[in-house]
């Protein structure tokens, strides 16, 4: 097994395959620096161009520009308040404040570094899980599946931040939205009216740029005030730098978060996605002082960095290890193996060990190289931004419009684009949490089919896995552990009152 | 003197050479003209007749994302028809219902040949017979090019399972479960075979495609599986799946040691239709197919593009070594298969595949 890590550390040290990583992160950074552009399209378009190259170097391309893409959208997310792909939709909540209030070095510093450590702690998982890879996956079944959605809808709560009714109201409407289109446990579609768009029901990248980009947009448009911009001394190095040390002050949430992140990427079904909201979540939850997250805390950016990041390490794992994709974009980079003539699966590791070592690495390498490309783009990112609030909303339409019509190339995504604006500006208007309704809506699916596929296969006995077991007792633990410490804190308050 | 010598030399040298050079004639040069005018056109013509969509954008259609095992073949065949009509092939992405909407669009094109697409073929047949929600098209109606690549589906079954024969599955006591992503996956291979071997089935639907279904039978929590024979050699290598069934009438290269269907159980003639309608449907494969709208030259002009690409031992070549087979099948064979799957005649009617596939088996 030694030989065979150092034989990957050997083959990843080859020219052509650094030459190939260092060319993909730029590609991958501009992807996610595009609103709506998510890693599953640079996948696509890339897929074409690795053909004819040696197994290693193809798939070193493709993986260092599909894992950086969230990297370069969470700096769109900060400065624009716009996800660069949807998983950043969880950075908005603190990271589009802090942005406003002249922090955005700090919260770009604080996301890279958590960004880099998450991708690095991913490598970790992926190499530390490698001989074990089968057994834990196998052990993870449907109803842990369904049991880690459920986690992440309980989370719909805490991150509406203020109102709990808006909060649930606005999830419940995100879970009512999800169910338009082909259910999967019938194959029958459900409010469909006839219209061959509607098959499908709603897309993910016109809601969330639609939700989240054009109440931006519309509110740089009309208004002339300072405070939408972005000024250069806003991210300057010292900024920066502060944000990054705050990253490894907070490194025991960086790496709370990270983990999640590889087991929520680790299990097949979940869905990526998930990922960042769910460590956000728990960031709250187990936070001190909950009431700061939604107002820009450096946490709620540092904790769905670090779980985008990391979630790639983990997806590539029952990718690698039974050649199941743990992810979108993994079902793709699955057709790169077989372009290139590899095929994972159980026998994979026997043989080719010193390739998922490698794989591994170039995690860890174009994790820690974005880092270092972005540090030096931000300032000339914000430069560019450096314009009125009204002339930079133009351009940004444009490239919400594109970012929407990319992904399909269907006009009706740039209806919905303009429809879930509306809502999303009603919804900002009123206060009430769009992260929820597209969390609702992320999960809303996932939460249904496998409910049914648990009830069929195990019945009402799958409550009694231990995997499920453990995660209902982290969704009632998380609830309950912060509202005893509350409550012994009032108690603690009343004893030290004077009387 | 000299001079005046040479002067009348000269002069008769022009003298005698004049007549020599015919005048050039108007009619002549008309004619010549006219000559070389024809030729070209009639060479021009030639060439347009042997090549039709020479210069022409003829977009490759696919119902499914980029990135996904049909986009991978439509990219791959794109040069070849290129090369083979002097077209622009464009691979075009036209996503939604699972390739109804693709499919739709495609029974109402009249670009006369200028927009092919490559169909999945068990899902469209599938689609129309069992009336599914959203479906426009008539598989019939479309002009059929020829198929890329069939093969047949194999069940397998879970290792932590105790089946490893239909025989184990006839006689058990318990009802056998199938984890499948849809109720026609595979062309509804699980129903299918249950309603033959009258078997007590459920099949759990909902899984994301088939790795997942196979990943559902390794933990043992569903019993069987059916795929398409690579996967099913994929997964019977990679991750120890037990394949026990070839739903064909022959053996398969791919898997030579597992035994067909009849070969394992004695079926009668009603039994018997289930899996021989199983099969027809399984051999429509991923297929080219244009508009209906398209004039009998250009139709039979595609038809002869394709076959030139797809019995090419170079194109074979080059598509096996990407793990993309290419095994031609003639239009007719295709067009007989699916009016054999439409029609019923001595198939399970329409009504009954309903049933079956879309209520019996699943609770």
């Amino acid at each position: 097994m030694f030989d065979a890590y150092l034989q990957g550390v050997q083959s990843l040290m080859a020219m052509d395959v650094l030459l190939a990583v260092a060319a993909a992160v730029p590609i991958g950074l501009v992807f996610g620096l595009l609103p709506g552009l998510s890693g599953l399209t640079a996948l696509a378009v890339l897929m074409p161009l690795v053909y004819g190259m040696e197994p290693l170097v193809g798939l070193s391309f493709l993986l260092a520009a599909h894992a950086v893409v969230y990297t370069g959208g969470s700096v769109t997310t900060i400065l624009l308040g716009i996800p660069g792909s949807p998983p950043n939709a969880a950075t908005l909540m603190d990271g589009r404040p802090m942005a406003l209030r002249g922090e955005a070095g700090r919260a770009i510093g604080a996301a890279l570094v958590a960004s880099a450590l998450g991708g690095l702690v991913g490598m970790v998982a992926l190499l530390a899980l490698l001989p074990f890879l089968q057994p834990v996956i196998v052990h993870l079944g449907s109803p842990e599946v369904f049991a880690l959605a459920l986690l992440g809808i309980s989370y719909i709560a805490i991150i509406g931040h203020g109102d709990l009714f808006k909060g649930l109201a606005a999830g419940g409407f995100g879970i009512f939205l999800s169910c338009f289109g082909y259910q999967d446990i019938t194959g029958v579609p459900r409010f469909w009216s006839g219209s061959e768009y509607m098959l499908d029901g709603f897309r993910l990248v016109p809601l969330v740029l639609g939700l989240f980009a054009i109440p931006e947009i519309v509110d740089l448009a009309v208004s002339k005030r300072q405070q939408f911009r972005i000024t250069p001394d806003s991210v300057s190095a010292d900024r920066l730098r502060h944000g990054m040390r705050e990253a490894l002050i907070h490194r025991w949430l960086l790496l709370r978060a990270a983990w999640i992140g590889v087991l929520v990427g680790l299990i097949p079904g979940v869905g990526g996605d998930t990922a960042p909201f769910v460590a956000y979540g728990s960031a709250k939850q187990w936070a001190r002082d909950p009431a700061r997250f939604g107002t820009g805390c450096v946490e709620g950016v540092i904790a769905p960095e670090a779980s985008n990041n990391a979630k790639e390490g983990g997806a590539l794992v029952p990718t690698l290890a039974l050649g199941l994709p743990g992810s979108a974009g993994m079902v793709i980079l699955l057709g790169g193996f077989l372009l290139l003539g590899l095929q994972p699966g159980v026998g994979f590791l026997d043989h080719h060990t010193n390739v998922a070592v490698a794989l591994a690495l170039v995690l860890a390498i174009a994790n820690v190289l974005a880092v270092i490309v972005m540090l030096a783009a931000v300032p000339i990112v914000v430069r560019l931004l450096d314009v009125r609030g009204e002339l930079l909303a133009a351009p940004l339409l444009v490239l919400v419009v594109l970012g929407a019509y990319a992904v399909d190339e269907n006009t009706m995504d740039l209806l919905f684009v303009a429809v879930f604006g509306f809502l999303g500006y009603c919804m900002k208007s009123l206060a009430y949490s769009r992260p929820a309704l597209l969390l609702g809506f992320v999960l809303g699916p996932t939460l249904e089919t496998y409910l049914h596929i648990s009830l069929q296969a195990y019945g009402a006995s799958f409550l009694l896995r231990p995997g499920v077991m453990v995660i209902v007792l982290l969704i009632v633990g998380g609830f309950a552990w912060p509202a005893y410490r509350r409550l012994r804190l009032r108690r603690k308050g009343d004893r030290d009152a004077p009387c | 003197m000299l001079t005046t010598r040479t002067r009348k030399r000269v002069t008769l040298k022009t003298v005698s050479i004049t007549p020599m050079r015919p005048r050039p004639n108007p009619r002549t040069l008309l004619a010549c003209l006219g000559l070389v005018l024809t030729q070209l056109v009639w060479t021009q013509a030639s060439i347009s007749e042997q090549r039709p969509l020479a210069g022409e954008r003829v977009r490759l259609v696919v119902g499914f994302g980029a990135g996904g095992g049909y986009d991978v073949y439509a990219r791959m065949l794109a040069p070849h028809l290129e090369q083979e009509t002097g077209a622009t092939v464009v691979v075009e992405n036209w996503t939604g219902g699972g390739g109804v909407v693709a499919l739709n669009r495609l029974a109402t094109d009249d670009t006369e040949g200028l927009t092919l697409m490559l169909v999945n073929g068990p899902s469209a047949v599938m689609g129309q017979v069992l009336g599914n929600e959203g479906v426009r098209y008539d598989v019939s109606a479309f002009t059929w090019l020829g198929r890329v690549f069939a093969e047949p589906s194999v069940v397998l079954a879970s290792p932590v399972s105790p089946y490893r024969s239909l025989a184990d599955l006839t006689s058990a006591d318990l009802p056998v479960r199938w984890a499948s992503a849809g109720k026609t996956t595979t062309a509804g291979t699980p129903a299918l075979v249950s309603q033959a071997l009258k078997l007590r089935s459920e099949v759990i639907i909902g899984y994301k495609g088939t790795s997942e279904s196979a990943l559902a039978a390794l933990r043992g929590e569903a019993d069987l599986v059916a795929m398409s024979a690579t996967s099913a050699r994929a997964q019977a290598h990679k991750n120890g799946l037990v394949p026990i069934a070839v739903v064909s009438h022959e053996r398969i290269s791919l898997l030579p040691e597992v035994a067909t269907v009849a070969e394992q159980i004695n079926l009668t003639p009603s039994q018997n239709r289930w899996i021989d309608y199983g099969i027809t449907v399984m051999g429509l494969g991923r297929s080219l197919a244009t508009s209906e709208h398209v004039s009998p030259e250009r139709r039979e002009y595609l038809r002869r593009v394709v076959k030139n690409i797809l019995t090419d031992t170079t194109v074979i070549r080059e598509a096996a070594a990407q793990g993309r087979p290419i095994e031609f099948g003639p239009p007719s064979e295709l067009l007989a298969s699916i009016n054999r799957a439409l029609a019923n005649e001595n198939e399970p009617t329409r009504g009954e595949l309903r049933h079956v596939i879309l209520e019996k088996f699943n609770p």
